[in-house]
């Protein structure tokens, strides 16, 4: 007996008799049919690569069999970045895993793993999982579902996250430049002193470069940078300028960059990257001025 | 629309420094697809991951504009096709390009055998030999969108007529037009021979049947791969962001393997039953293909990489119902194509036979103004096995699609 493709759920088993006039219904009328689906899971803070993304909470336990053991690679979690994995096992009578972060917009759907040789009358557990920018900071918890055959679901096995910033917030000055397409944007700031803090040089004058995203177009998913003072910074006039060496071929990339003193924003100023952009050098001295601050 | 189109080119070809040679026949013919997909579940405002292509279908498109030229001159002649659209951007490409002979007559339907040679139809089956102004479905089934895309491929013919027989052969080069990988190239010296006997009989003053079976037999084309250098490759398994050594790992690099050929094949039978029951006309029709290794598509086969044959299976049948009052149609077509007849899936700790196929209910209304001018509105209902159900499952993602075209010939 071959397996078969289960039914969608939007729509359901319907006779093919009724399907047009249900075509017609749900374009018209219905926006939960005739909306578009968001099968990716763009939508959800939880990202699973490969698994099927349902709208919706956990399927309901009822008798299903248990997850035995189910951790993930380090409980700190960034909001943005991926490169996590929850590993584990589950009872030998499991077929299928949903994964789903508590008060998510959905759960991801994928088969249980190979038998563990570790664990006996057990299915391995094993996925790679992200997390979206809009993840909310603070604790959060990464339930994981056993299913078997019939459907029938297993308590979930509760994962305790902390989801934290990926840059400090309170530093004593800080400027962030964020951007919204997947380009490889840097950011430079020259100290009072004339000393850059740049991707080449990532600490002068007490300042410090946190990260350099998409460093020639080797997408992070962060799509932010910062250079901070922890401490006292020196007094006397910033110079923050943004300079693109390149889109990785996206259109444009419109950014934001901050300033702020111990949390307070302090300035702020906002623009596109174009192709022309990316024109000329991008070591120091390169990049559009973009704000100047004067630190008392 | 035409004769004007034919008046320009007839004045302009003087006054290109040319004279029409006397006895040369032109003719120019073309159609216009445009599609508004009102409804289609699987649509999203997003970019596809890998490509970065956007996902969005729920749009206007201008599915083909297809223009045509063709010149004769007495039993010689030639066609050349244009087709523009924006399916996947602006694109202009050719769709067909054949110099012909019809034997013995030059007589368009006296002629018994016609020999072609460029870019020509692929003789097998029914909807590939299907053009695309007269197929009454939007699309074709996905079978023959899997195993012959684009429904063209370089080569020549010979299609040939006698009283109720019927019968095509073709030598074709490469790949077809429409495939995933190295379309209208040639990766590989081997040649593709296709073909098509059939009968068409007048079975009834008011009901014509036809039949016909269908052959492939050819190679595909296995890329091999260049001489790849050692690797340091870094995976931070802790997630702490610190490099250690654990964590690091060398990947050796691997000599060059080189590419291969294997051996590929289709089977097909089709039938037809056109009865006219004034004013309307009903018509039956349906086709099944056997074949192995022969996606070229949907689900590329390759049975170097996989080590095993991919064995596909197809099947369409329809009914239509034209020239109902106000010149209106009505027509329902299934479709399965299963890409991998031996796929598996693993079911715990079992692997179990997986049925991969992906399956289409079509349902379409038509009216046609001015002759010219067709009207559209097809609803697809698809059942597919691209998602994951909670038991772990194949599971069908929603992909209902809802599409309105007009289209107009001339």
């Amino acid at each position: 007996m071959r397996q078969r493709a289960h039914e969608p759920a939007c729509g359901g088993q319907v006779a093919p008799g009724f399907a047009l006039a249900c075509g017609v219904l749900c374009a018209v009328l219905s926006p939960a049919c005739g909306g578009q689906t968001d099968t990716l899971g763009t939508s959800a803070w939880l990202r699973v690569p490969g698994a099927t993304f349902v709208a919706g909470p956990l399927p309901d336990a009822g008798g299903g069999p248990s997850v035995v053991a189910a951790s993930i690679t380090r409980t700190e979690v960034y909001p943005g970045l991926g490169d996590r994995r929850v590993e584990g096992s589950v009872a030998s009578s499991a077929t299928g895993l949903a994964l789903a972060l508590e008060g998510d917009s959905g759960h991801w759907l994928l088969p249980a793993g190979p038998p563990d040789v570790q664990v006996p009358d057990a299915l391995t557990l094993s996925a790679p999982v992200a997390f979206a920018r809009t993840l909310p900071l603070g604790p959060r918890t990464l339930l994981v579902q056993a299913v078997d055959a019939r459907g029938h679901a297993g308590p979930p096995f509760p994962i305790a996250l902390q989801a934290e910033p990926i840059t400090q917030t309170d530093a004593a000055l800080a400027f962030t430049l964020t951007w919204d397409t997947e380009a490889d944007l840097d950011l430079h700031v020259v100290a009072p002193d004339g000393a850059e803090v740049y991707w080449n040089h990532i600490a002068a004058a007490g300042g410090l470069l946190d990260f350099d995203s998409n460093q020639s177009c080797a997408l992070d998913g962060l799509r932010a940078e910062r250079i901070s003072w922890t401490s006292a910074p020196p007094a006397g006039h910033y110079l923050v300028r943004v300079d693109t060496p390149s889109l990785c071929g996206e259109a444009t990339a419109r950014w934001t960059l901050t300033a702020t003193e111990s949390g307070v924003v302090s300035g702020q100023s906002r623009g596109q990257s174009i192709p022309i952009d990316t024109q000329g050098p991008h070591a120091r001295g390169a990049g559009l001025l973009a704000l100047e601050l004067d630190v008392p | 629309m035409r004769g004007a189109l034919l008046a320009a080119l007839c004045v302009t070809w003087p006054a290109l420094g040319q004279s029409l040679p006397a006895g040369v026949k032109l003719g120019l013919s073309g159609f216009v697809q445009v599609d508004a997909t009102l409804l289609d579940q699987a649509s999203q405002d997003e970019l596809d991951p890998a490509s970065r292509e956007p996902l969005n279908t729920e749009r206007v498109d201008l599915r083909r504009a297809h223009l045509r030229l063709e010149a004769r001159r007495s039993f010689l002649g030639a066609a050349f096709e244009l087709d523009a659209n924006t399916v996947a951007g602006p694109a202009l490409r050719v769709i067909a390009a054949e110099l012909n002979a019809r034997l013995p007559s030059d007589d368009d339907s006296g002629s018994p055998l016609t020999m072609a040679a460029g870019l020509v139809r692929i003789p097998f089956g029914l909807e590939t030999r299907e053009l695309d102004p007269q197929r009454p479905f939007l699309e074709q089934a996905s079978a023959p969108r899997a195993l012959f895309p684009g429904s063209y491929q370089l080569g020549a013919v010979a299609r040939g007529r006698w009283q109720w027989l019927e019968g095509e052969l073709a030598v074709l080069s490469g790949e077809p037009s429409g495939a995933a990988a190295y379309a209208l190239q040639a990766p590989q010296h081997a040649l593709e021979f296709a073909g098509r006997g059939g009968i068409i009989v007048d079975v009834h003053p008011r009901v014509q049947l036809s039949a016909g079976l269908s052959g492939l037999e050819g190679a595909g084309f296995h890329a091999g791969t260049p001489t790849t250098k050692d690797q340091l490759v870094w995976r931070d398994a802790n997630g702490d962001g610190i490099v250690q050594l654990p964590e690091i790992q060398v990947i050796p690099g691997t000599a060059a393997e080189p590419s291969g050929t294997f051996r590929r094949f289709a089977l097909g039978a089709d039938a037809s039953v056109r009865v006219a029951l004034p004013p309307c006309t009903v018509l039956l029709a349906g086709e099944a293909v056997w074949a192995k290794n022969l996606d070229r598509a949907l689900y590329p086969a390759d049975p170097v990489a996989t080590g095993r044959d991919q064995r596909e299976r197809g099947y369409s049948a329809r009914l239509l119902v034209s020239e109902l009052p106000l010149h209106t149609s009505l027509g329902v077509r299934v479709d399965r194509y299963d890409p991998d007849a031996d796929a598996s899936d693993a079911n715990g700790a079992a692997r179990v036979p997986f049925d991969a196929s992906v399956s289409t209910w079509a349902f379409l209304a038509s009216i046609r103004l001015e002759q010219a001018l067709r009207l559209v509105v097809e609803y697809d209902r698809n059942h597919n096995a691209f998602g994951r159900g909670p038991d772990g499952a194949p599971a069908s993602l929603a992909s209902d699609a809802l599409t309105l075209r007009a289209e107009v010939t001339f």
